[in-house]
Formats: C-alpha cells, sequence, structure tokens
C-alpha cells in the first residue's frame, strides 16, 4: 500500500514543477489528501460493499449522561465517520452477551440495530419489536450514538465497525500506510493538482513587488470567467 | 576562488597602465577591490533577496556549527561571535551528526553553546523558515505555515525561527521548541579584506569580470565619473544571475 510520503511528496513535487518558489508544506499537502481522499473514498465505499475500510473498535466505553435527563446510554464515535443514508457509515454495533470467567474474552456478541428516535414510540408498541437487551438499537445524534433497549444493562464498552473519515488532526508518520483505494490514486492526484495549481496562481497574479503600479507580464493571465473566448472585432472607425 | 593578482591584471590591462607606476597596489588596486566586494556583497545581497541567488552560490564562504538550543529553544549570539558572519543562511532543527551518539552528553542550560566540535553536521530532513516580527505571530496558529504549534508531533511538523538583534547579542527562537535540542546553523561568511595582491576572494571565478569592473569603476571615481558608483541596478543583479546559473 502507498504511504504517506510517497504520495504526498509526489503531489509538491508535482507542484513544485510549475511554481518553484511557492512554499507547500507537507502538512497542507496532506490535509488535501484527507479532504479529497474523503470525497473519493466515501463514493468507493458506498458502491462496493467490501471490508477493504472498515475500521473497527473493540472497546468503546459506554457513557451515561445522567444531567441531560436522557435514558438511554451512549457512545462517543471514536472517530469521524461518513454520513451515509439510513447512518451505514455505522456498519455494526455489538455488544457481548456473554464473557469468559475471568472476563477477559467475550463469546457472544449482540448486534444493536438501527432506528430513529421517532421510530422509537412505534418500536415501543409492538412486543416482537420492542426494545430490549436481547433486541438493542441504536440512535445516532451528532457525536453520539444512544443504545436503547440495554438501559438496565451494565454494559461497560460496545465494538464498533465503522467506515471512517480521515482523522485531520492526527499525529502522522510518512510511513503510516494511506488508507485509500490504490486506483483511485490517479484521480485523487489529478484533484488536487488543479486544485493547488488554481491556488498558486493567484497570489503570483497579486505578488506584493512594494509598487503601487502593475508591472507588465504580472496581471492576471487567466481569463476571468464569463468572458468570451473570442477578441470582438476590431471597428474600422473610417468605415461608414 | 578569485587570485587578486588576476583581477590586478585585469585593471592594469584595462587600465593601459601595464609598466606604469601611477596606479599603485596599496593605494589604488586594493582598496578600489576591497570596494568592489563590498559592491558585489550589495548585489549578491539583492539576489538572494528576490530569490535569484541562494547561498550555495558563494559554498567557499559557508560554514556550518552545531549548537545546542537553551531550555527555552533559543540560541544566543554575542556581536563578537558574529562580527565575520554575513547572514545565517539556514537552521537546521535535529541534524544527524558524526558521530551519532552526542558527545558530551546534552546539558539541560538555561542558555545556549556551542555543541562539541568533535561531531560533525551530517545532514537532517528539517529546515527552519526565517519568520519576520510581523507574521511570527499569526503563523504561530496555523497548521501549515512552518513553525506552528498545532503540529507538533510526527514527520509533519515544521520549524521556523526568529532572530531579533540588540546592539550587543542577536537572539534566534525556534518553534516549535526543541528545548535544549541540537540545531545545526549555516552561516554564510564575509569575504575578508584583500590585504596584498597575493591573497585570494573566496568568490566563485565567474564573477572575476564583474569584479574587477567594478573595481575600474572605483579607480575612475577619481576621475571625476561618480555618477552611479554606488547604486546597485537592475542590470548589476541581471548580470550576477546570469554569471552565476
Amino acid at each position: 500500500m502507498n504511504t504517506y510520503r510517497y504520495v504526498a511528496n509526489d503531489i509538491r513535487t508535482s507542484l513544485k514543477q510549475i511554481y518553484d518558489d511557492a512554499e507547500i508544506s507537507l502538512s497542507l499537502v496532506v490535509y488535501w489528501m484527507h479532504i479529497f481522499g474523503d470525497a473519493l473514498k466515501k463514493q468507493h465505499i458506498e458502491k462496493y460493499s467490501s471490508g477493504a475500510f472498515l475500521s473497527i473498535f473493540r472497546s468503546v466505553p459506554v457513557e451515561r449522561d445522567v444531567d441531560a435527563n436522557m435514558p438511554y446510554p451512549f457512545v462517543e464515535l471514536p472517530q469521524g465517520i461518513y454520513d451515509y443514508d439510513l447512518d451505514k457509515g455505522i456498519e455494526y454495533i455489538t455488544y457481548p452477551y456473554a464473557y469468559t470467567r475471568n472476563r477477559e474474552q467475550m463469546v457472544g456478541h449482540i448486534k444493536f440495530t438501527r432506528t430513529t428516535f421517532n421510530a422509537l414510540e412505534r418500536l415501543n408498541m409492538r412486543e416482537e419489536e420492542r426494545p430490549s437487551p436481547s433486541n438493542p438499537y441504536f440512535v445516532r445524534s451528532g457525536e453520539r450514538v444512544y443504545l436503547v433497549g440495554v438501559e438496565r444493562v451494565n454494559l461497560l464498552t460496545v465494538e464498533m465497525g465503522l467506515s471512517t473519515t480521515f482523522d485531520v488532526t492526527a499525529a502522522i508518520s510518512l510511513d503510516d500506510p494511506f488508507d485509500f483505494p490504490e486506483h483511485l490514486l490517479p484521480l485523487l492526484r489529478r484533484q488536487i493538482l488543479e486544485m493547488g495549481r488554481f491556488v498558486l496562481m493567484v497570489p503570483d497574479n497579486l505578488r506584493n513587488d512594494g509598487t503601487s503600479q502593475d508591472i507588465e507580464g504580472t496581471v492576471p493571465s487567466t481569463r476571468p470567467m464569463g468572458t468570451a473566448l473570442q477578441q470582438p472585432q476590431q471597428v474600422d472607425q473610417n468605415a461608414v | 576562488m578569485i587570485n587578486v593578482s588576476d583581477i590586478v591584471i585585469d585593471m592594469k590591462a584595462a587600465l593601459d597602465a601595464e609598466g606604469s607606476d601611477y596606479y599603485t597596489e596599496a593605494e589604488d588596486y586594493i582598496p578600489a577591490i576591497n570596494r568592489a566586494m563590498d559592491h558585489v556583497i550589495a548585489i549578491f545581497n539583492r539576489a538572494f533577496s528576490e530569490n535569484k541567488l541562494s547561498e550555495e552560490n558563494l559554498r567557499e564562504l559557508i560554514d556550518i556549527k552545531l549548537y545546542q538550543l537553551s531550555s527555552s529553544s533559543s540560541l544566543t549570539f554575542t556581536a563578537e561571535t558574529l562580527n565575520d558572519v554575513w547572514t545565517i543562511s539556514a537552521i537546521y532543527p535535529l541534524p544527524r551528526t558524526l558521530p551519532l551518539v552526542p558527545t558530551p552528553p546534552l546539558s539541560t542550560s538555561a542558555s545556549s553553546q556551542e555543541y562539541a566540535s568533535t561531531n560533525k553536521f551530517l545532514g537532517g530532513n528539517k529546515s527552519a523558515k526565517k519568520r519576520t516580527l510581523e507574521d511570527w505571530n499569526d503563523t504561530e496558529g496555523n497548521p501549515f505555515e512552518k513553525g506552528n504549534t498545532t503540529i507538533i508531533t510526527g514527520d509533519l511538523v515544521e520549524y521556523a525561527y526568529l532572530p531579533f538583534s540588540s546592539q550587543t547579542i542577536t537572539n534566534i527562537i525556534i518553534r516549535p521548541a526543541i528545548n535544549n535540542g541540537v540545531c545545526g546553523v549555516a552561516f554564510l561568511m564575509y569575504p575578508p579584506r584583500v590585504e596584498d595582491s597575493a591573497g585570494r576572494i573566496p568568490f566563485p571565478s565567474v564573477v572575476r569580470n564583474l569584479l574587477s569592473s567594478k573595481a575600474l569603476r572605483y579607480i575612475s571615481e577619481k576621475q571625476g565619473d561618480s555618477s552611479t558608483l554606488l547604486s546597485v541596478t537592475d542590470i548589476d543583479v541581471k548580470e550576477l544571475t546570469e554569471l552565476l546559473t
């Protein structure tokens, strides 16, 4: 798998081919990789049912918010997730219903089903759908995921399988693998280079040279949006 | 390196003064060459500031020393230390050194000090960027600028330094802080003054013609033509840039 070192330096070196004096920090390139990478990776995961980019968090602590008068325990999402329809960024949440004797290993899991606060009322009306420890639900609200049906269970942790976004605030080692579909790298590279070239073009045109006059050759070289490609035809003033 | 004697020969030829004692070494040629060196230094300064040349063009004048930073991540130089320093070309935080094991062991001193002369600078993968007094504060919180304090771990840490001086000392602060860490400082030294025609000038040999022509203009000052002697023009910079690239 490609590492950050290769992808980020490839992009920076390519941008420097044109703008050799430009200051393009590696942290900026990595940030671009993350935000453009997220857009492409989200589409990839949506399109292909694959576990290639599933992040599993074995022990996400369960918390209780007694002050907010909310009866349900909840977990904070350990990392940002893609915001898919029907909360499909949360692949699964399970909790162990049995441990080995020394509580070191979980031997059985119960899966939470996704629902909404709106649907909870209806679920409570039907015996076979009613939230319970054997039939728990989860409801997402922002970064919190409420666990419904396990209010009376002394639940300490749950396991979560998530389609996570890149964490832009994480400390990166350049030799970390870049967790991104390899076949989409040319597309990612192209998108970043196009954006980078646009960004770098603007300050060059507006370069502060210490004078109040435009110097020939430093005026914007790109055609402003909405202007015609062809120059207006010269009108012969002498023609009648 | 340029031999001073070669420049003197060039000047004599241009002045048509071979065999003449009208111009003397001590009173005419050497002072003119020294003033021409000052003028070329001024041209270099302008070329550096416009990013047209880099200090590597004067590699004969570059000296890299290792320092241990103070416990507040700063370097302090006395005026005497920087007496012969033209400019500080680069600062390399946490460089590789030879031998790799620090000798002597790093101290936790509150002041900076020159690192053991037995250790040699080998290289590194970081250079600190020079900041101005104004943007030093502006860039602290921007994770995409060198010298930010948002990214302080991992491979994306990027350093910056801020020099500020009084009449007696020059302080350099490095950010993010590497308290008591080692850093390499690349100095560009001033070329020593020429004493006689036996000396050598540590400029690239391609600058020889420029140097001798400038020296000739200083001699011509005595003859009344001093209209453009003291100004650095775009033509000067262009000429130097073309010579060195």
